[in-house]
C-alpha cells in the first residue's frame, strides 16, 4: 500500500489503498488474475471571493477493462468500431445512456493514453468518436477499458456535494458558488472560461440555457474553476477515485493565425517537476534564445493561493536550451520547479503552419499498476 | 459610425482574439411587452454619448452592427425563468466577447436598450419605441455582480446582474416600464401610479396614416408628460395636475413618456385618456350681473333658469349690466352671441371694452375670440337706455314714469363641435 502526502499546505493528496497486480497481459498466465485499483484522493481549499482552478486526476472504476479483439473499423462520420474480447455482454444503451470514455492503454501508438467518447455500442462492441488516424495501431489484443465519464452529477452531486455552496435558483440574487469551464474552441490567447454552471439542492444548470445540466462531461486532463462568492465559507473539493497507472495523453490546440491558448490539467495526484512533465522537443516548442522576439511556445500556472476572481496565471515557463526558464528577470531554470498536483496548466502554443493538435503523452512518475 | 466590409473592424474580425471576455447578463424584473429583446450596446466611439435608437432608422439589430457610434455586444430574448414572476427579465451567458475584432477596449461605457417591436436581425425604425438602461451606482448591483456598465479588463468570466427588489436585488428598475397605447383600439385609459420619484411609464403606439390624438391626463402635482416623435424630437411636453394634447400627428412612431418633476416623494397617481379622435365639447357659458365681479349664472349651462339678473332705473335713467362669456369646454372655439334688440321705448346697446358691437350682437354675428377651458372669456357691457319722452305719461299737471320691465336675453352658441348653448337674461324694471 502506497500512502503519499503532500508538503503542499493547501493540497492534500494520498493514494489510500493500492494492490498492483498485472492485469490479465496478452501471452501472461492463463490463471483467473485479480488487481485491486490504486485509488487516491485530493483536497482543494476553494476560497470565498476566488476562483481555484481545480481538476480530477482520477478516473472512476471502469465499467469493463480487457483487449480488443480486432482492428477498429471505419464506421463513417467520425466513427471507428472495435470488437473486444471475452464477450462482455454490455446491457443495451448502458455504456451511452451515462458517457462512457473508451481509455487505451497501450504503452505504444499514437492512441496510447487517449480517450474517446463512445458514442454507441452493442454487446461486444463500442463505437467511438475517432477516426481510424486516431486509433492508430491500436489491434488485437490492445489494451483498453471502459471508463465513466465524470459527470456534473457524477463528480459533484447536488444532493451531496459540499464543495460548492447551492444556490437557490438561476437568478444572480439566488447565485451562490458557481463552476467554470475554459474555452476549448475560441482561437486566440487569454480565452475567458466560456461556460458557467450553478447547482442547486437537486440540479446543475448551465448559466444562459438554464437547462439541467448534471449530464455535462468532465473531460480528462480538463481543468475547471470552482468560482466563491465574497462573504461565504471556505470549502473544499475532494475528488477521488482510480489514480491513473498508465500513460495519459491529452489534445493541445494549435492554431496558423496565431498563439493558441489550451488550458489543461496535469492527470496526476503528485507534484511534478517541470522537467518531468513530458512535454516533449515535439510537442511543446523550444523558444532559440530567452528574447521576447524569439519566444515559442510557454507554459501559464494559475496560483490558487491568490484569493481573487479571474486572476491572471502566476507564472509563465518556457524551454530554451533544453531546460524549462521562468519568464522574469534573469530568465532562472525551472527544470526544478514544482507542478501542483492536478493543477491547471494553461498550454500557450506559437502560431503553427496549419491548425492541428497535438497530444502531450504524459506517464505517471510513480509506479503503481492499475487501469 | 458604420462600419463596411471592408473597415478595419472586418478586418478584426478575421484575426483571433487577442483575449476574450464572458459575460453573464440578468436584469430584471420589470415591466415590458412579451417579446421584448434586450440590446446590450458599448460606447464604441468613446464620445461618451449613446445614440438613441429612435434616432438610428436602419441599424440592423445583431451582434457587432452598430447603433450610431455603439456597437451591439448581445441581442437577448426575454427570459422565459419563472424566477421573474410576474415581471419580465433579461438572463443570458456571452460566451465570448472579443474586444479586439470590436473594435472596443477596458472601460468602454454599457446601455442597454429594449425594444418591444423588434427581433434580432431587424432594423431600427424612425422612433423605434424603446427604454434604455444603466447605472454607475455599484449599490444597484448584485454583490456578486464582478463588473459594471463598463467593460471589464481582458480575459475573464464576469456577471453583471441588476435585479429589483421582487427578486431579492437592490437595483430600482422602476424607470423600466413600457405598455402599448393601443391607438388603434380607438380610446382607452390608464389609472395607474408612478411608485417613486424614480419611476417613469413609457407607452408607444404607431400612426400608419396621420390621425388625431386626444390625450388628457389628470395627475397629482409633478407629473411630466413628453411625447416623442418618429424623428425622436419631442412634440408636446406637458403635466401637472392636468394636460391634454388634441392634436393630428404624422404617420409613424410615438413613445409617451411619464415621469416626476425632480423631488416629491412617494407615488404619484395619474389617470390617462386617449382617443384617436376629438373627445373635446364646446361648453358655452353665461354669467350675468351689475357687475364682473357679481355674476350671476356661473356653471349653470343650457340656458338652464336662474341665470337672470335685474338693474334699477330710477326714473327711467339708462343702466348697465354685464354679460360674460366663457367656454367651460377643452375644444377651442369662438362662440356667436347673439342679444335681443331693444325697442321704441328703451335702446339696448352692448359694447365690448369701448367698441359698439350692438349690430354684431343683434344679428347674431358677433364672435369671441377663441377661448377654451380656463380662458378668461369675453366680457360685453349691456347699456339700457329708457326714452323718457316716450314713457312719460301725463297725470293731470304731473308725469309719471309708468313702470315698464325691459330685457335682453343673451345667448352664445358654439361653432365647433355638436351644438352647445347657454343663454341668460337682464332685466331693467322702471320705476
Amino acid at each position: 500500500m502506497n500512502c503519499l502526502t503532500s508538503s503542499l499546505i493547501r493540497r492534500v493528496f494520498g493514494f489510500v489503498f493500492a494492490s498492483g497486480l498485472l492485469p490479465n497481459l496478452p501471452g501472461a498466465l492463463s490463471a483467473a488474475e485479480v488487481f485491486s485499483p490504486v485509488v487516491g484522493f485530493m483536497k482543494f481549499d476553494c476560497h470565498a471571493g476566488s476562483d481555484t482552478v481545480v481538476s480530477v486526476p482520477f478516473h472512476p472504476t471502469p465499467r469493463w477493462s480487457g483487449f480488443a479483439a480486432a482492428s477498429p473499423t471505419d464506421q463513417g462520420g467520425g466513427t471507428s468500431r472495435l470488437a473486444l474480447k471475452d464477450f462482455p455482454s454490455f446491457a443495451a444503451g448502458e455504456l451511452t445512456s451515462t458517457p462512457h470514455f473508451l481509455y487505451c492503454r497501450d504503452r505504444s501508438g499514437v492512441h496510447r493514453g487517449r480517450h474517446f467518447p463512445i458514442v454507441q455500442h452493442g454487446a461486444e462492441t463500442v463505437d467511438v468518436a475517432a477516426s481510424l488516424a486516431d486509433l492508430g495501431s491500436l489491434t488485437t489484443d490492445g489494451l483498453v477499458s471502459l471508463i465513466p465519464a465524470w459527470t456534473l452529477d457524477t463528480l459533484l452531486p447536488p444532493g451531496s456535494q459540499t464543495t460548492l455552496h447551492a444556490s437557490a435558483g438561476p437568478l444572480a440574487t439566488e447565485r451562490v458558488s458557481e463552476l467554470l469551464f475554459f474555452d476549448t474552441t475560441t482561437v486566440g490567447t487569454s480565452l475567458a472560461p466560456s461556460r458557467r454552471f450553478y447547482v442547486t439542492g437537486t440540479t446543475w444548470h448551465e448559466a444562459g440555457s438554464f437547462a439541467e445540466a448534471g449530464d455535462t462531461v468532465i473531460e480528462p486532463g480538463q481543468a475547471f474553476v470552482v468560482r466563491h462568492p465574497a462573504g461565504v465559507a471556505m470549502t473544499t473539493f475532494v475528488p477521488n477515485q482510480q489514480v491513473y497507472g498508465g500513460l495519459v495523453s491529452v489534445s493541445v490546440r494549435v492554431s496558423n493565425q496565431g498563439a493558441q491558448d489550451t488550458m489543461i490539467s496535469l492527470p496526476r495526484p503528485v507534484a511534478i517537476n517541470l522537467a518531468d512533465l513530458d512535454f516533449a522537443p515535439g510537442q511543446f516548442v523550444e523558444s532559440a534564445t530567452t528574447d521576447p522576439g524569439d519566444r515559442k511556445d510557454q507554459l501559464l500556472v494559475f496560483d490558487n493561493a491568490e484569493t481573487l476572481r479571474n486572476k491572471q496565471p502566476d507564472a509563465v515557463y518556457f524551454r530554451t536550451g533544453g531546460q524549462w526558464v521562468r519568464d522574469e528577470p534573469g530568465f532562472p531554470s525551472a527544470n526544478l520547479a514544482p507542478i501542483e498536483p492536478s493543477a491547471g496548466l494553461l498550454v500557450r502554443k506559437a502560431t503553427g503552419a496549419d491548425n492541428h493538435s497535438v497530444l502531450w503523452v504524459n506517464s505517471p512518475t510513480y509506479d503503481v499498476t492499475a487501469p | 459610425m458604420k462600419i463596411s466590409l471592408f473597415s478595419p473592424l472586418a478586418l478584426a474580425l478575421a484575426l483571433p482574439a487577442s483575449a476574450t471576455v464572458s459575460i453573464e447578463f440578468q436584469l430584471g424584473g420589470i415591466d415590458v411587452p412579451a417579446g421584448s429583446i434586450g440590446v446590450l450596446v458599448a460606447d464604441a466611439d468613446g464620445d461618451e454619448n449613446f445614440t438613441s435608437p429612435a434616432k438610428a432608422a436602419g441599424a440592423v439589430l445583431s451582434n457587432g452592427e452598430w447603433i450610431g457610434g455603439d456597437v451591439i455586444l448581445a441581442v437577448f430574448s426575454r427570459s422565459g425563468l419563472p424566477d421573474w414572476g410576474a415581471q419580465k427579465g433579461f438572463a443570458s451567458q456571452m460566451a465570448v466577447l472579443d474586444y479586439a475584432a470590436l473594435g472596443l477596449a477596458e472601460g468602454a461605457a454599457l446601455m442597454l436598450h429594449i425594444f418591444p417591436q423588434r427581433t434580432e436581425g431587424q432594423t431600427l425604425r424612425a422612433g423605434e419605441p424603446h427604454l434604455s438602461y444603466r447605472t454607475d451606482e455599484i449599490g444597484q448591483r448584485t454583490s456578486n455582480s464582478t463588473m459594471g456598465f463598463t467593460l471589464p479588463a481582458d480575459g475573464g468570466a464576469h456577471l453583471l446582474a441588476v435585479i429589483g427588489p421582487d427578486q431579492q436585488g437592490n437595483a430600482d428598475l422602476t424607470s423600466l416600464d413600457l405598455r402599448i397605447l393601443p391607438y388603434t383600439s380607438g380610446s382607452g385609459s390608464f389609472e395607474r401610479a408612478l411608485s417613486s420619484p424614480t419611476a417613469r411609464h413609457t407607452y408607444y403606439f404607431e400612426l400608419g396614416a396621420s390621425g388625431f390624438l386626444s390625450l388628457q391626463g389628470v395627475a397629482d402635482t409633478g407629473l411630466v408628460a413628453q411625447l416623442i416623435g418618429p424623428d425622436g424630437q419631442k412634440v408636446y411636453t406637458g403635466g401637472g395636475a392636468g394636460f391634454g394634447l388634441y392634436d393630428t400627428l404624422a404617420a409613424g412612431l410615438y413613445t409617451l413618456v411619464l415621469s416626476r418633476e425632480i423631488g416629491g416623494s412617494g407615488a404619484l397617481a395619474y389617470e390617462l385618456d386617449f382617443a384617436n379622435s376629438d373627445v373635446r365639447f364646446v361648453v358655452p357659458d353665461i354669467a350675468v350681473g351689475r357687475g364682473l365681479t357679481s355674476l350671476v349664472g356661473s356653471n349653470t349651462l343650457d340656458g338652464l333658469p336662474g341665470q337672470s339678473v335685474v338693474l334699477a332705473s330710477a326714473k327711467a335713467n339708462p343702466s348697465s349690466g354685464y354679460a360674460s362669456i366663457v367656454n367651460r369646454g377643452r375644444l377651442p372655439d369662438t362662440l356667436a352671441v347673439r342679444g335681443s334688440a331693444g325697442n321704441a321705448l328703451c335702446e339696448i346697446a352692448y359694447f365690448e371694452d369701448a367698441a359698439n358691437v350692438t349690430a354684431a350682437l343683434r344679428t347674431g354675428g358677433y364672435r369671441t375670440a377663441e377661448i377654451t377651458e380656463g380662458d378668461a372669456g369675453s366680457a360685453l357691457r349691456v347699456q339700457f337706455s329708457p326714452n323718457k319722452k316716450r314713457l312719460r305719461k301725463k297725470r293731470g299737471e304731473r308725469t309719471k314714469i309708468p313702470k315698464e320691465t325691459f330685457s335682453t336675453l343673451v345667448r352664445a352658441h358654439s361653432t365647433h363641435g355638436p351644438p352647445a348653448m347657454d343663454a341668460a337674461s337682464i332685466r331693467v324694471p322702471t320705476r
